[in-house]
């Protein structure tokens, strides 16, 4: 081709410019802008020439014109090769159309004023090229799919018959010309097709029908290994039942991890102070990206929960309730800081944590990343008060009465599915970690709850979803059975196991009511 | 339901022409077999392929991989490898179908992009120019493919450092090649930090060789 370039810019500037110097030549000659026209030049007078040489058969008598089309197949006897007169004939009618005015009959070796496409080959005269499209099918789901046929050259296509390779459940109704039933068995088949365009003379292709499997039939359950540093059961929870007061947790390997037999990386932490009457309930989730992120979530769960609860307990937990109790302007303002504080401690503990492991364990720190969402919550009276700390995707919400909910903060999402802010250093020291904690006191609140986004990800979607009080309706619908059973937490891990297309991460749960 | 859209880009450059390009349709139809084996690409795996030659073309937009029908790929009678025109179409695609996170709307995965070549592009300007709008887009994870022994691995790093390669154009290269494109494409989605640019993926067989 490079010789090539050099001699086509020459020709094909000659008339143009005036004579180009040896260095402007060259200059151009590697433009890639200029290679591109020259090639595509080469290509298209390629294909030109190509044409006229696939039009050469036509006046030889060779096999290549009496074989059929490989997806077609004449039904009736192979057309004889046809005569110089009728290919003759042929010509006339395409170039007809073509608005060729003075269109005369081409004769052997004489090249047309202008490309005659589609070639003009005796076969297609006779046998007309027809695309056959239609759905693809999925096992145990009800399938009806027109079959549209496209004729190379427009005429009607009718089908009269469609015959499978074997039965799998689909079968074709010549009336309304669609393909209906409930496949029986995945993978592709193929399709014998009788079909028509004049009601006299018929013709078989060919087609191929994908039957895709249910992806429900495919999940596969794999232990994780027994022996791993890291062992975590793939279902956890507790119920805690004191003074009146109930917390139930569940956390359950997501579907994703069943199938590679990889471990559960979600985590929670629950506990309550009857004495105070504080109750913390913390939820975590492992980066799936992050290899030791099952020992992150489990960490950071484990470090911020021990030390919010050690500070909600005796005389400092005391403290904090006669301030939420006064509830006045001058304790509102005590307050705020106060929670600063100590999710500013709880998040510092659990990323040293997660470090000192990650330096024991001779791994990176990233290697543990984890979300971490927690409430400090006490119930006085008929109120709720809650402070909330948010840091990742998933949902915190103080719920109650029906119809009506109050989001305790913002989910971190990114632009793209999956993407969300870990817990880090990055995180504490940012000016807006204060943001992260929201404070409030309300009255009719029937539940706190707290999940990971395996959960919040099916039942809300998207960040308005989250707002929006029908969603909520319907998830405590669901999971109010489970909270008035005997065995709530066992119940509510069972709950976790819902089937939802495409969403299989790893689910946790936290509720006080 | 969150799509994981995936981008597969193929030199269809004059020598592609006879045993490589059956060797690449029959790769590919194995890699969609393989893929409908797991229910996760199943729910959520969308597949495009973007032909170049001396032209950049849309074999097959972005599809369902439940609804994908593939028709073979052809390669014209003549033609360069015009890989930057490749990528400046990917980004028109990728800017036009990869749908972002919004308040009402879920965000896709990141796009996944295999590129696989047996040259270098005939349009070093504007591959150089493209693969600057690729840095700026958030890609999961670029793979390149250098089939056989004229294909330029230098080219293909400054696209990404993903680079493997097959010594051969046989089908028992491009098999396997798409199948570890298939087990690739099911570690595609998990999540991972919003800094985070790329994901771990399982080790090649041994027909593909890392370059570093």
């Amino acid at each position: 081709m490079t010789n090539n370039t050099r001699a086509l810019l020459t020709a094909g500037l000659s008339n143009v410019t005036p004579r180009l110097s040896e260095l402007e030549l060259s200059h151009l000659e590697k433009q890639a802008e200029i290679q591109h026209i020259l090639s595509r030049f080469s290509q298209e007078l390629n294909e030109k020439v190509q044409q006229l040489n696939a039009a050469l058969p036509l006046f030889t008598n060779t096999q290549e014109k009496a074989e059929p089309a490989p997806e077609t197949i004449l039904a009736d006897e192979i057309t004889p090769a046809a005569t110089e007169s009728e290919i003759a004939a042929v010509h006339n009618d395409l170039a007809a159309p073509a608005q060729n005015d003075n269109a005369t009959p081409l004769r052997p070796g004489q090249v047309p004023d202008r490309s005659a496409a589609p070639a003009i080959a005796p076969k297609e005269s006779s046998m007309p090229k027809v695309n056959f499209a239609f759905a693809n099918a999925k096992v145990g789901s009800a399938y009806l799919s027109r079959v549209d046929a496209t004729s190379h050259y427009g005429e009607a296509v009718t089908i009269q018959e469609i015959k499978f390779s074997h039965d799998i459940g689909i079968g074709f109704n010549p009336e309304t010309q669609e393909l209906y039933g409930t496949p029986t068995l995945d993978g592709d088949y193929q399709l014998f097709i009788k079909w028509t365009t004049d009601g006299k003379s018929s013709h078989f292709s060919e087609a191929l029908m994908i039957v895709n499997p249910d992806p429900r039939s495919l999940w596969k359950i794999i232990e994780p290994p027994a022996d791993d540093k890291y062992f975590k059961p793939n279902t956890d929870n507790q119920m805690i039942n004191q003074s009146g007061v109930n917390i139930a947790a569940a956390s359950r390997r997501g579907r994703s991890h069943e199938h590679i037999g990889s471990f559960r990386d979600d985590d929670f932490f629950i506990s309550h102070d009857s004495e105070t009457g504080w109750s913390i309930m913390i939820v975590a989730d492992g980066a799936g990206s992050a290899q030791n992120s099952r020992r992150g979530s489990e960490l950071a769960s484990e470090t911020a929960g021990s030390y919010l609860s050690k500070q909600m307990q005796g005389e400092s937990g005391q403290k904090l309730k006669s301030l939420i109790q006064d509830w006045q302007p001058e304790s509102q303002k005590q307050i705020g800081p106060l929670f600063s504080e100590l999710y500013k401690n709880a998040a510092k503990l659990a990323v040293n944590a997660i470090e000192s492991e990650a330096i024991d364990m001779a791994q990176t720190t990233k290697s543990y990343s984890t979300t971490l969402l927690a409430t400090v919550s006490i119930r006085i009276n008929d109120e709720l008060f809650a402070a909330a700390f948010w840091m990742g995707d998933g949902a915190i919400a103080a719920y109650g009465p029906v119809g009506k909910v109050r989001l305790l903060g913002m989910p971190d999402s990114g632009e793209y599915a999956g993407q969300t802010r870990f817990l880090d250093n990055d995180a504490i020291n940012d000016s807006s970690f204060n943001n992260r904690i929201m404070i409030g006191k309300w009255t009719e609140i029937t539940h706190l709850i707290l999940m990971t986004d395996g959960v919040s990800d099916p039942y809300f979607e998207t960040d308005n979803g989250l707002t929006s009080s029908d969603k909520w309706d319907l998830l405590v619908n669901e999971i109010l059975p489970c909270l008035q059973s005997d065995e709530t937490a066992e119940k509510l891990t069972e709950w976790l196991n819902f089937f939802s297309p495409g969403n299989h991460d790893d689910r946790t749960i936290a509720i006080s009511w | 339901m969150r799509r994981l859209p995936v981008y597969i880009l193929l030199d269809t450059s004059g020598s592609m022409r006879g045993e490589p390009i059956h060797s690449v349709n029959v790769g590919i139809q194995a890699m969609l077999n393989a893929l409908k084996q797991d229910p996760y690409a199943l729910e959520s795996v969308h597949i495009s392929i973007i032909t170049f030659d001396n032209e950049a073309r849309e074999h097959t937009p972005l599809t369902a991989l439940e609804n994908f029908q593939f028709t073979d790929i052809e390669v014209p009678s003549a033609g360069g490898t015009f890989m930057g025109a490749g990528l400046e179409l990917l980004i028109k695609l990728v800017d036009r179908d990869v749908k972002r996170s919004t308040e009402d709307q879920k965000g896709d995965w990141r796009p996944l992009v295999f590129l696989m070549t047996d040259g270098s592009p005939s349009d070093a300007y504007a591959y150089t120019q493209a693969i600057e709008e690729i840095k700026k887009r958030p890609f999961g994870s670029i793979i390149a493919c250098a089939a056989g022994p004229k294909a330029k691995h230098e080219y293909l790093t400054q696209l990404t450092d993903r680079v493997v390669s097959l010594d051969t154009l046989d089908s028992t290269a491009f098999s396997s090649f798409f199948k570890w494109v298939s087990a690739s494409v099911s570690v595609g989605s998990s999540s991972a930090g919003i800094t985070d640019t790329q994901r771990t993926l399982p080790p090649p067989p041994p027909e593909i060789q890392l370059v570093l």
